[in-house]
């Protein structure tokens, strides 16, 4: 091997170490995954701030059902925020009775069968059917 | 030869292009006049922002034209600049607000409207000098309207003339609103699941709360029904049930108020389009 054979075949070792330690696809994953999380911690600000135990209750409530049984399906909810998200927004801005009886009332208009009734949300193109203000309400 | 017709073809475009050289330099782009002509164009086009910023220019060079800081108010004011145009004029006639033009005077209300300071601008409305009482009567006609005060821009515009008569109408249209009674509809629903929906016109949601509620109930009665109170069955659609019951009674009851809200809020609209489009 002369030379000039050597140094080539070192420099090409250094192309491949090189590429060796460039991101993986496990790596490129996991930084995918923090960024996600970031993401849902900014959409989940809402539930620091529950006022009581019972809403901090109901808070923990709905992060389990997102993190265990809505995370397993697919985006089957009509509406933005998710009837998830509306009922603990509901609790918290209205009481643990009047939210309640607000998040059932919403769980039976959770279907399509009324698109005339709702705007659509520009980010998620689902019907807009944010918790209305008290105001127009009682 | 080329050096003679090089020669010919410079002489003949320095003849020509000189004098249109010196042209370029008579036209002042900037001067006053062909500001506001620029402005005038961006008004057309919609441009309001750069039209402001155009005649904040014009005013800067002819602080004593009213003409000019007129535009430039209505120029803030299309631009929904409102706190720009209340704060210009209020610069204008500091210690004399109350004598200032009529034509500022108006622009100075519909800033103040449309910017909701409806206190202020009730106070201006009555204490301006210069303001006719047409445009007082107009001008209070609109803020009864905007808040939705029907009952009384109703009596407003009976007693109060003249007065612009799309306004007028409007407050007279008010009157055949047709409201839906929240508590009609709760009680509706409360005797009969989904009714109180159907009665403020949103019948699809009301089956579909009688089906949530009696399907649930009927599962409730089979699970009592067979194992007695011991049944998880029952005891588990029972508290379903009852929550899509209480759940649509208060459903129907925010159904009829939105219902309501969303018949003043298109006549409100409605005057607010008329006061934008200019009384």
């Amino acid at each position: 091997m002369n030379g000039s054979m050597k140094t080539f075949t070192i420099i090409l070792f250094l192309c491949f170490n090189a590429a060796a330690w460039s991101q993986t696809a496990e790596e490129l994953e996991l930084l995918k995954q923090h960024a996600r999380h970031e993401e849902r911690a900014e959409r989940f600000a809402f539930l620091k701030e529950s006022d009581n135990e019972l809403q901090q209750f109901t808070s923990v409530l709905f992060l389990a059902y997102k993190a265990f049984i809505s995370s397993q399906d697919a985006i089957s909810c009509v509406f933005y925020p998710s009837c998830s998200e509306y009922a603990v927004q509901a609790i918290q801005q209205q009481g643990f009775i009047i939210g309640l009886m607000n998040a059932f009332d919403r769980l039976t208009r959770c279907n399509a069968l009324s698109p005339e009734n709702y705007p659509i949300h520009p980010g998620t193109n689902l019907f807009y059917d944010p918790v209305e203000p008290m105001e127009h309400v009682h | 030869m080329c050096t003679r017709k090089g020669f010919i073809v410079t002489g003949l475009l320095a003849v020509f292009l000189l004098p249109l050289y010196a042209q370029t330099w008579e036209t002042d782009f900037y001067n006053l006049e062909n500001t506001l002509k620029f402005s005038d164009f961006l008004i057309r086009t919609r441009q309001y922002e750069l039209a402001a910023q155009e005649l904040e220019r014009a005013a800067f060079f002819a602080p004593g034209e009213p003409n000019v800081q007129l535009k430039l108010l209505q120029a803030y004011r299309l631009g929904e600049q409102y706190q720009q145009s209340i704060g210009t004029v209020e610069r204008l006639y500091m210690n004399r607000l109350t004598e200032m033009p009529a034509d500022f005077g108006k622009e100075y209300l519909h800033s103040l409207i449309l910017s909701g300071d409806h206190g202020r601008a009730n106070y201006f409305i009555g204490a301006a000098a210069n303001l006719d009482q047409a445009d007082r009567n107009n001008y209070t006609l609109s803020i009864l309207l905007l808040n939705r005060n029907w009952e009384e821009a109703r009596d407003f515009a009976a007693e109060n003339l003249p007065v612009n008569m799309r306004l007028a109408n409007i407050a007279r249209e008010s009157e055949s609103i047709r409201y839906k009674s929240a508590r009609l509809a709760l009680a509706m629903s409360a005797i009969v699941p989904g009714s109180g929906k159907i009665y403020t016109g949103k019948w699809k949601d009301g089956l579909i709360s009688l089906v949530f509620v009696a399907a649930n109930a009927y599962q409730a009665y089979r699970g009592f029904s067979k194992n007695g109170t011991e049944s998880v069955h029952g005891w588990v659609f029972g508290t379903l049930a009852a929550g899509f019951y209480a759940g649509n009674v208060y459903g129907s009851y925010k159904s009829a108020r939105i219902y309501n809200n969303q018949l003043d809020e298109a006549l409100q609209q409605k005057a607010l389009d008329t006061f934008r489009s200019g009384l």
